[in-house]
């Protein structure tokens, strides 16, 4: 059974891991083809040279489920005798058309990270709370003349996946999921407006970063380099930011700010891993065995254990009731955090995998252009997700659920 | 008596075998040229004409909308746009930089070898070293431009974050010149004729007007072959965009090759994608045509 694994994934705990493995089914031989980061699964699909499992975010799973690319596991769950210790909210949400296409790795909530030595240093004692307070406290961590500014803003790729979260705080979203499973855009939304309003009023202000054309991972080595004082991420990367040789008493979590909805919201994401459909029937089976067995009670202890050898894991969301989390040896600061955003926590706009690039360039085009017409912007990046990618999208739904 | 020296049928095989052998040796890279380029150009060709579906290849046949739709999009045209433009400014700036390290070199009596390496060194060096060396170069708080901008009286930049100088900043890098352009041209230089310098050194045509009316026109033929293969890179442009800015901002700095990638990996559109790709052949065919018509060297 072959995999893609990436040089940074290749750990000491996840080769001990893969022997663990081997030892308990030697009969089934794990490939690892080393591929480099973002190695595109679709395009090697086209080619027939893809793996035989993937690993992919929550919002891009619709694309290989709808797409007939990745195999329905319905058969192996019936049977599959440790599904009644996952959270039964976090299975079906890689259910598509009433079928299970993927198993859940893990889960994390968006936070705001901030870096708790600048804030001390420019006489700040609490993060943001609201969006005012966001562009206030920025203006006070953004110092040129030390190459550091306030917060990082996500402008050159995947815009459209910070976005949301602005979208949401102002009170709406980007589309609406129908009864039956189709995509309705909804770019037109007011609070998409003031969105870009408030995107705007951070790149005027200057307290962003200064290259606007900043990529995601650089982005992020710029906060454990001490430049950025506040960026978005996941709360499963405390440990990214540490050993990239950051100070752990120096990263600082919160909530994200609340926006003009008055209303706390936040995202809910996670991994999955799936079967391709184009596998053989006992290479499927091999592969059924290892997802099983990487989230087997065993293991995600055996995960937990390895993380607080290294200082402590990240906050957890637990995806199985039976596990002893208190072996990861959690920071409570951090966990206590987590654990307040997880009920305002929601899943990336519906259709994100299908639609997130017309949301990246409108984006791009009016928040960077103070003189760009949003809703115009906005409307023909509608009309051309909605011809190019919806029309096709919704009408496979209709056809696969008949 | 005979005069037969060699019998009619060993004649034949002889023929056979000259006429076969060359074949022979230049049949596998005919093939693979064959397999590897032609037949995924027309494999390109045959996808962009339909809605190509991944998972039950090709998808169901639509003609030439995918290259209707194309030529409808703004963003498709923004991406010719600055294509033309990392031509332009690819041919302004670094074009020219070997012929004169070249002509340096061909000057330089001692130390050539030393000059030689050290041009031919910056080839090694991979595009993502450079781009951070240049990032931080360009950095807008803390980098070495705006350090001298300021020297003299300007104001800061912010270099790749503005559109109308990102473009600028990813093809200035090329000014270093160096690689492996410099000894082609030295070569041709020392190729040229001794004899025809001492024929103008006689008539007294020295300094510039000997490199003006001797060196460059007897070295015209690989200029020409260098600009052509010069603007097929520079309208092909991908790494450079797509490391120092990914395309950005606002899409000023994405080339037509940066749009196809776009639309291969991100919208996971390859009919979209592949047609882009066909428009792409045709307008490098076309301009390099025009440039072997204008080229005179060969037939002088």
């Amino acid at each position: 059974m072959t995999r893609w694994v990436t040089a940074s994934s290749q750990t000491e705990a996840g080769q001990r891991r893969e022997e663990r493995f081997q030892e308990k089914y030697p009969n089934i031989k794990l490939n690892n083809v080393i591929v480099a980061e973002g190695t595109d699964y679709i395009t090697a699909f086209a080619s027939g040279t893809n793996p035989d499992i993937g690993a992919v975010g929550q919002p891009d799973m619709a694309k290989y489920a709808y797409g007939g690319m990745a195999l329905a596991l319905d058969d192996y769950m019936a049977t599959w005798d440790e599904r009644e210790h996952f959270e039964q909210a976090i299975l079906d949400n890689f259910k598509y058309n009433g079928k299970y296409y993927a198993l859940a790795s893990d889960s994390y909530t968006m936070q705001l990270f901030y870096n708790k030595a600048l804030f001390a240093e420019a006489g700040i004692e609490n993060p943001p709370a609201t969006w005012d307070e966001l562009l206030e406290t920025a203006k006070k961590l953004t110092k040129p003349e030390k190459g550091q500014w306030g917060m990082n803003l996500l402008l050159s790729q995947w815009q459209n996946w910070w976005f949301e979260y602005f979208v949401w705080q102002a009170g709406g979203d980007l589309t609406k999921e129908n009864d039956d499973g189709t995509i309705e855009l909804t770019f037109d939304d007011p609070a998409v407006e003031t969105a870009i309003d408030f995107y705007r009023e951070l790149i005027a202000a200057d307290v962003i970063q200064p290259d606007l054309t900043l990529d995601y991972e650089n982005m992020q080595n710029e906060f454990s380099a001490g430049h950025a004082a506040m960026t978005l991420i996941g709360s499963g990367d405390i440990t990214r930011f540490t050993q990239q040789g950051m100070n752990i008493d120096d990263i600082g979590i919160a909530e994200l700010p609340v926006g003009p909805s008055g209303e706390k919201v936040t995202q809910l994401g996670g991994n999955c891993g799936f079967i391709f459909s184009n596998v053989s029937d006992e290479v499927a089976d091999a592969a059924w065995t290892w997802l099983t067995f990487e989230r087997s009670k065993e293991e995600t202890e055996q995960g937990l254990k390895d993380a607080a050898d290294l200082g402590g894991a990240s906050p957890q969301i637990v995806i199985r009731d039976d596990v002893d989390v208190s072996l990861g040896n959690v920071n409570p600061e951090y966990q206590a955090v987590v654990d307040a955003s997880i009920p305002h926590a929601r899943l990336e706009y519906y259709g994100k995998g299908i639609v997130g690039t017309y949301v990246d360039k409108a984006v791009e085009k009016t928040a960077l252009d103070p003189d760009a017409d949003v809703k115009a912007v906005f409307q023909e990046q509608q009309e051309l997700a909605q011809s190019e990618a919806v029309d096709s999208y919704n009408q496979d739904i209709l056809e696969s659920g008949k | 008596m005979s005069t037969k020296t060699k019998p009619p049928a060993k004649l034949g095989g002889l023929r056979f075998k000259n006429a076969v052998t060359p074949w022979l040796f230049i049949l596998p890279g005919l093939v693979f040229t064959f397999i590897f380029r032609y037949y995924t150009t027309f494999q390109a060709f045959w996808i962009s004409l339909h809605d190509y579906d991944v998972a039950e290849p090709p998808g169901d046949f639509i003609g030439f909308e995918n290259y209707i739709a194309l030529f409808k999009n703004a963003d498709f045209w923004s991406a010719w746009k600055n294509t033309l433009i990392f031509t332009v400014l690819s041919l302004l700036i670094t074009f020219f930089i070997p012929i004169i390290q070249a002509l340096f070199l061909n000057e330089v009596r001692r130390g050539r070898g030393m000059f030689t390496t050290l041009y031919l060194i910056p080839t090694m060096i991979p595009l993502s070293i450079n781009v951070i060396i240049w990032k931080w170069i360009f950095n807008p708080n803390y980098g070495l431009a705006n350090a001298i901008v300021t020297f003299f009286g300007g104001e800061p930049q912010t270099w790749y974050s503005d559109p109308t100088l990102t473009k600028l900043c990813i093809i200035l890098p090329g000014i270093l010149g160096g690689g492996f352009s410099v000894l082609m041209y030295l070569s041709a230089i020392m190729g040229v004729d001794r004899d025809i310098y001492e024929a103008a050194d006689i008539d007294g045509c020295y300094g510039f007007k000997r490199l003006w009316y001797i060196t460059l026109p007897n070295i015209r033929f690989l200029i020409m072959i260098q600009m052509i293969l010069a603007v097929i890179g520079a309208m092909q442009i991908l790494d450079q965009p797509l490391q120092y800015t990914t395309g950005g901002p606002n899409g000023a700095s994405t080339s037509i090759a940066l749009h196809i990638n776009n639309l291969m990996v991100e919208n996971v559109n390859y009919g979209k994608a592949a047609a882009s790709g066909v428009i792409l052949l045709v307008v490098i065919a076309i301009i390099t045509a025009v440039e072997m018509k204008l080229d005179k060297s060969e037939k002088k």
